[in-house]
């Protein structure tokens, strides 16, 4: 094993002996299905025995975009023949689909008369367990989705995009265990009948849907996931509140993002895990409610919630919170005796976090999007930021402050924007906080880039600082590397160069070092993966 | 449950089995490991015996996949770390070693892991051209350049962008 066998010829002299073909067929098809229809149907000019390999796999996927050569409707013509024709060769052969992945394209009604004479062979005859429709529509268009689709029993799984439910008489969906509906338009009565009558059911998701004003899930007995998503709406009129109702005691994730109205009073959701909430309104008395309610809950995050100022989050439970995007400084007070990390990310730094717990190895994660406070009322901004890291210091803390650049902008010396107080504030005794990494995007230009750290390093010891870097866009690639290689030479040459400062008397050391843990040699294209380590004296 | 031996139905979920590979070599699992494989299972749930002799695993692979199967049943490991462990046990291994892998996995039925490593074999061939698969699978191309230009020609839509890397 492990070494390459030659190609053999067998003794019959017609069938090579290669590293691959020689697999049982199902085994084939399993590996096939891993590959985008395109590529299944490329293996077929492998070799003989590879003829009809990918064109009869358990799995048929399609979407235009696999078709890119000639004109829009010339696209089309050929996605639907190509894929009547592929369906013919599985109903001809009486083969079946485990899986249906079709993105329709929507030139005129030809899909509609198409899928009509499809859909129910493929969902009667072929054995299907995963199906998935969409359709590239305009918004406000849908297409009449045939109702024998919930009649197909073998079903456990259903994605549809952009679909229509009426009149669906019949659900027998015996064994769906996941559906997920996005942009779909159904009634409030329609998705009851369908949850009420899928008993296997776990996984729900209702993206941007319309049809309903309130959603009531309380049939089924095995859900453990719900998520709903209303934020393709969320610039529209408000007047539109939707209502969620969930009880469902077995439920372990729940995912909302954009909901205006959650009734969540007076339900008990013992083995509730895993709560997401973005855009939702919350009072103050939500956490209340959490804090007695959810028990089991290991994962909250907040989303651009709003409707609160300050929360009392009292939980045993609780091992992750997040916090992000809240628009004014909240306070906050949480007592989380087994928390693991605390995240907290947005544009201002919270009026005041108070954190009790028992918890010996917890970790919190700072990221301070902007410095728009800064700007204004730098020694108040640090001072706010070093009551943050205070009231963390228990944790291995983390400060990210990936600031964005402001290029049209005039660009002005921090040194001049903080005022000389800061080095007094406070009687001028800080105690500084140890931050184990700390990240910054820098300034540009770096000459003014020590006047910030000297105020950062007067209230906290970083032990690594890097840069963050945004490196999406390639034109950006070779400035922001020159930008880096700038801002480690800074650093090293603080020392030298700003003996003034009263915290270099504690700096002992700085150090660089790589830190990608592959173990690759040092590269000056990998800078990147280069920090700093600072020896602060104890 | 079996109970063949004096310890009682209480301790059988720390039994041991042995395993022989086809090049006789045996190897000791715990009870809780082998029947996460469906196969071995449903051995052990018919025969008294405790050995099983496997004809047509060798033992590299057969090891492979005990070590596997341990780290799934041990419940001290977290879903996130058997996670990782799956993705570290396919990375680098030679296509050879994953196809006696899948192989192995099919006849035990050890679906997560088959499934795996069937993934990890397609990644392979992702993106790639024809003549590079043929090449590094060592596939030789029975067809006349007639027969194969006709293949291409009847599923045309197939070939119409090919800007893939050949190496």
């Amino acid at each position: 094993m492990g070494k390459k066998p030659a190609a053999q010829r067998g003794e019959d002299g017609s069938k090579s002996m290669d590293r691959i073909s020689n697999l049982p067929q199902p085994i084939l098809h399993h590996i096939l299905s891993f590959l985008s229809q395109k590529e299944a149907i490329q293996t077929c000019v492998l070799s003989k025995s590879w003829r009809y390999l990918g064109s009869t796999r358990p799995n048929i996927e399609f979407c235009e975009s696999h078709f890119r050569s000639g004109r829009k409707k010339e696209k089309e013509e050929t996605f639907l023949s190509v894929l009547d024709k592929t369906l013919q060769g599985y109903h001809d052969q009486k083969l079946s689909i485990r899986k249906f992945v079709v993105e329709m394209p929507m030139v005129d009604s030809r899909p509609i008369s198409f899928l009509e004479k499809w859909i129910p062979i493929v969902i009667l005859d072929m054995g299907v367990k995963s199906f998935s429709l969409s359709f590239r529509l305009q918004e406000s268009e849908y297409f009449d989705l045939p109702s024998i689709v919930f009649e197909a029993e073998s079903l456990q799984e259903l994605y549809l995009e952009r679909c229509e439910l009426n009149s669906i008489d019949n659900v027998m969906l015996k064994h769906l265990q996941t559906l997920c509906l996005q942009r779909v338009y159904i009634t409030e009565e329609t998705f009851e009948k369908i949850l009420s009558s899928c008993p296997l059911i776990e996984n729900v998701s209702l993206l941007g849907c319309k049809g309903f004003k309130s959603i009531k899930v309380n049939k089924p007995h095995n859900l453990n996931y719900f998520a709903f998503n209303d934020t393709y709406e969320l610039y529209k009129k408000q007047d539109n509140v939707i209502r969620i109702e969930i009880d469902v005691q077995t439920i372990k994730t729940i995912r909302i993002v954009g909901c205006l109205n959650w009734i969540h009073h007076h339900i008990y959701f013992p083995h509730l895990s895993c709560l997401f909430l973005s855009r939702v309104s919350l009072s103050s008395e939500s956490f209340g409610f959490f804090s007695c309610n959810f028990p089991s809950l290991e994962n909250l995050t907040l989303h651009y919630c709003f409707g609160f100022k300050e929360f009392h989050l009292l939980s045993r439970s609780i091992k992750h919170l997040r916090v992000c995007g809240m628009k004014k400084p909240i306070k906050a007070t949480v007592d989380a005796p087994n928390i693991r990390m605390f995240k907290y990310e947005g544009d201002n730094i919270p009026q005041s976090i108070t954190f009790t717990t028992t918890s010996s190895e917890w970790k919190s994660n700072i990221i301070l999007w902007s410095y728009s406070d800064f700007d204004y009322h730098a020694s108040s901004w640090f001072h706010k930021l070093h009551e943050l890291l205070m009231a963390l210091s228990q944790s291995e803390i983390s400060l990210k402050m990936p600031q964005e650049r402001r290029r049209n902008q005039k660009i002005e010396d921090p040194l001049s924007l903080v005022p000389t107080d800061i080095n007094n504030y406070g009687g001028g005794f800080y105690k500084p906080v140890v931050v184990e990494n700390l990240s910054v995007r820098g300034y540009y230009p770096y000459s003014s880039f020590p006047g910030f750290l000297r105020c950062l390093f007067r209230i906290c010891r970083p032990r690594y600082i890097s840069q963050c870097l945004y490196l999406d866009a390639h034109s950006e690639w070779e400035r922001e590397e020159k930008q880096l290689t700038e801002f480690l030479l800074v650093i090293l040459l603080i020392k030298k160069n700003m003996r003034q400062y009263v915290w270099l008397q504690d700096l002992e050391e700085v150090s660089m070092e790589e830190f990608d843990e592959n173990g690759q040699e040092l590269h000056p294209l990998d800078m990147i993966n280069v920090r700093l380590r600072l020896k602060w004296r104890e | 449950m079996v109970t063949t031996d004096e310890k009682g139905p209480l301790t059988a979920k720390k039994k041991s089995v042995i395993i022989r590979s086809c090049d006789g070599d045996e190897f000791l699992v715990s009870e809780s490991a082998a029947v996460l494989s469906t196969s071995l299972k449903k051995i052990l749930e018919e025969k008294e015996d405790r050995l099983i002799h496997l004809s047509d695993i060798d033992n590299k692979t057969l090891a492979m996949v005990i070590a596997y199967l341990s780290t799934h049943a041990d419940d001290g490991l977290s879903d996130d770390l058997k996670r990782s462990f799956d993705q570290e046990f396919v990375s680098g291994k030679e296509f050879d070693v994953l196809k006696y892998l899948v192989l192995a996995t099919d006849t035990l039925q050890v679906t997560c892991l088959c499934y795996t490593v069937a993934k990890k074999m397609a990644d392979i061939m992702k993106n790639k051209l024809v003549e590079w698969v043929r090449r590094e699978f060592d596939i030789q191309n029975d067809y006349t350049p007639e027969a194969e230009a006709e293949i291409r020609r009847l599923d045309a839509w197939a070939w119409d962008d090919r800007q893939l890397e050949d190496d």
